[in-house]
């Protein structure tokens, strides 16, 4: 059951819809070229890759879901999976976005502010259209659901957690990928970060200016081979290995030195059995921005030195955030199913600062497996091995985890001097307010252990939602000028997980995951198989909530009527190791829990309360709401 | 230093605190004479950013106005003083 072969396969990005146009795009000598966003006003000329839009679904869905979900058709079609099988098999969907994860519409954000509450059509939508969720609704599974959002590694963090819960035995088919589309708040906040280039990207190249960003989808079907062989489908190659490490050392920038990435290719490579001499070619991040380029190139020809041969695929694509990794992956596997590896486009003149130049034509593969790279904001690493499948392993198992701590911050908390106080201590100027919430509750846990064998999970529905809403503001109230950059790189949903791993020096796995159907639990059942699949020992949860304009009035409509506020954090921290022991185990429940009242964080009360009284040796349920207490309205009442 | 000086300066001070939403600081953490960036106040490049874009919405000096950064973000004094000397509004 344990290996993740690739079973199925579906894109959607500028190089071509579909495997098949792919395919032939990645050799094409004429690649798709940049043009300025045509879906939303700018004064700003910096091309993008968009890519037509997809079939309108007619419920309301936003433009990454319409491309997942067209990505997805292809992927299950590939695999020859119907929904009857799908229901049949325990089937976890894990998918990475930025933009599906972002309550940044702005003409909604544009009636709340004058308080007209009578259009939150688009701001539900966002509620219903988490991708991960979605799905699950759209397919009628049950496993687990995450939508991950750590920036622009998103796609290959899915890809990752497939791997985990095929290799634990969690799951037996995975449908993972990535999605994202080009947002007016991102095009104006990588503009405000400058990384921008205001020409086609030229990754590697000695001219090189910044990214273009992109619109895309990928999806990949993960199952043993066998399993897919029972169908009349060969997957030959396997995700092989994923390895995931977070530098801890600032919001947006990456540490100089690269020796987390160089870790985190080192992870990858173990997992799937392989040394540096067994991969043919690396599909590197290679955004076109100065720093990561150059970090990047340093770091790899460290690994792999003299051997090394590279391409980025961004000259023909864009940067397309939070479906890169996903479809990327897609790639690596059409390179090496086609034995040759395709060109660095747009790559003339190679930067003589790179210790090794990256391929500027197509070369025969002779070797059977490849690496991928993702580099995100936060400086979040994830590099992944796609190889020929190895003979089938029994899975892990599940491992029950301990319970190491649990702090829930108290209503009406923190205080701004205890905040004032808590950013002294750390060196934090700036932090969001999301951010605080977290890190206030994260505070109050006994102790904290960072280091690389901690991994962090933060989990929230509305994200930083207070500094969305300024983000938004700023794009309203000044459409001639740049919005702040700030605003932007703190508006995203993995700041508080960048923030927090940073503060207590946490370089193990981070995820950042949003939803809104019991995305706790979600977070608590993938700190389980993260801790069985020993890629960590410890797991620090952190779920926050802020309140903002926009979070309260959805929230109102969403709890039919009530007024409510969802402000709240609290940390749970998990741990393998009996002897870290506090509070007890972890039961993750599989039957339902309808009577569960949810706590401003999204945690449920009766868990809270459990472990208030729990102590060691005592075991605590934590089982999901029932589909009921969603409480999403119907359509008709919109 | 005379009074306008003075006020200005102290206004500022809250205003800086407030605009970049500085949690570990207050005005009267900001000393005139301190450097802006890395010691002192501790603003880094992305602060620099929109220091310039808050000075042309808030106080009307057009960001081409803002030449020779390394002298205007020396000091807070220094910037006071720019600010002081170029404001429209």
């Amino acid at each position: 059951m344990s290996r993740a072969g690739i079973s199925g396969m579906g894109v959607v990005s500028a190089p071509g819809d579909g495997v098949p146009a792919v395919r032939r795009g990645l050799y094409a000598p004429e690649g798709p070229v940049p043009r300025l966003p045509r879906r939303f006003e700018t004064q700003l000329t910096l091309p993008v890759f968009e890519i037509p839009d997809p079939p309108e679904t007619g419920e309301g869905e936003g433009l990454p879901l319409r491309f997942l979900l067209h990505a997805l058709e292809e992927a299950l079609k590939d695999a020859k999976l119907s929904r009857g099988e799908l229901r049949a098999r325990r089937v976890g969907i894990a998918v990475g976005t930025t933009e599906a994860c972002q309550l940044d519409n702005i003409p909604c954000h544009a009636r709340i502010r004058k308080g007209d509450l009578s259009d939150l059509a688009p701001a539900l939508s966002y509620v219903r259209g988490m991708p991960a969720e979605y799905l699950r609704r759209f397919l009628g599974t049950s496993g687990p659901a995450v939508t991950v959002s750590n920036a622009c590694a998103s796609g290959a963090d899915a890809l990752m957690i497939a791997l985990e819960w095929l290799r634990t035995g969690r799951c037996d088919l995975v449908i993972a990928g990535g999605c994202d589309s080009v947002s007016k708040v991102a095009f104006d906040g990588f503009n405000a970060l400058r990384v921008c280039s205001g020409e086609p990207c030229r990754p590697f190249d000695a001219k090189r200016s910044g990214l273009n960003l992109g619109d895309a989808a990928g999806v990949l079907i993960l199952e043993a081979p066998e399993r897919a062989a029972a169908r009349g489908v060969r997957a030959e190659y396997e995700l092989g290995g994923a390895g995931k490490t977070a530098d801890g050392f600032h919001i947006t920038q990456p540490e100089s030195s690269g020796r987390e990435l160089e870790r985190a290719v080192r992870l990858a490579l173990a997992q799937a059995e392989l040394t540096a001499g067994d991969i043919d070619f690396v599909n590197a991040h290679g955004t076109g921005t100065p720093v990561n380029d150059r970090v990047e190139g340093a770091v790899l020809a460290r690994i792999f030195g003299a051997k090394l041969r590279y391409q980025s695929t961004k000259a023909l694509t864009g940067h397309t955030l939070g479906a890169a990794g996903a479809i990327e992956a897609v790639f690596t596997r059409i390179m090496l199913e086609e034995r040759r590896a395709a060109p660095s486009r747009r790559c003339s003149v190679p930067d003589p600062e790179l210790p090794a130049f990256p391929l500027r034509t197509s070369v025969p593969v002779s070797g059977s497996a490849a690496l991928s790279t993702s580099l995100a904001f936060g400086g979040s690493n994830t590099a992944l091995v796609i190889r020929k499948c190895r003979p089938d392993v029994p899975d892990t198992g599940l491992v029950t985890p301990y319970i190491a701590g649990f702090s829930l911050l108290p209503e009406r908390a923190p205080e701004r001097e205890e905040l004032a106080a808590l950013c002294r201590k750390y060196g934090l100027r700036r932090p969001d307010r999301l951010t605080q919430l977290a890190l206030a509750a994260a505070e109050r846990l006994v102790s904290l252990p960072g280091g690389e064998e901690t991994a962090l999970v933060t989990v929230t529905s509305y994200g930083p939602a207070s500094t969305t809403c300024r983000v938004l503001d700023d794009i309203l109230d000044y459409p001639e000028e740049e919005i702040l950059p700030t605003g932007f790189s703190h508006s995203v949903i993995n700041a508080a997980a960048s923030c927090l791993g940073a503060v207590y020096g946490i370089h193990g796995p981070t995820f950042a995951l949003a939803g809104f159907e019991d995305p706790f639990f979600e977070a608590a059942d993938l700190a389980g198989t993260l801790l069985s699949g020993k890629v960590c020992r410890r797991v620090l949860i952190v779920a926050a909530d802020e309140a903002s304009l926009t979070s309260r009035a959805v929230e109102t409509l969403r709890c039919g009527g009530v007024p409510a506020s969802p402000e709240g954090a609290c940390a749970l921290l998990l741990a393998a190791d009996p002897r870290e022991n506090r509070l007890g185990t972890l039961e993750i429940g599989k039957e339902t829990d309808g009577s569960a009242r949810l706590l401003p964080c999204g945690v449920p009360a009766s868990f809270a309360a459990a472990l208030r009284s729990a102590g060691t040796g005592s075991r605590t349920r934590l089982a999901p709401l029932a589909p009921s207490s969603w409480r999403l309205p119907d359509r008709g009442k919109i | 230093m005379n009074e306008d000086v003075s006020a200005f300066r102290r206004e500022l001070k809250e205003n800086l605190v407030d605009w970049l939403q500085l949690m570990d600081k207050t005005a009267d953490d900001v000393k005139d004479d301190e450097p802006l960036f890395k010691e002192g106040l501790g603003l880094d490049s992305l602060d620099a950013v929109e220091i310039v874009i808050l000075m042309q919405r808030k106080y009307g000096i057009p960001q081409s106005q803002v030449e020779n950064r390394r002298e205007i973000f020396a000091t807070f004094a220094a910037l006071a003083d720019f600010i002081m000397a170029n404001r429209t509004k």
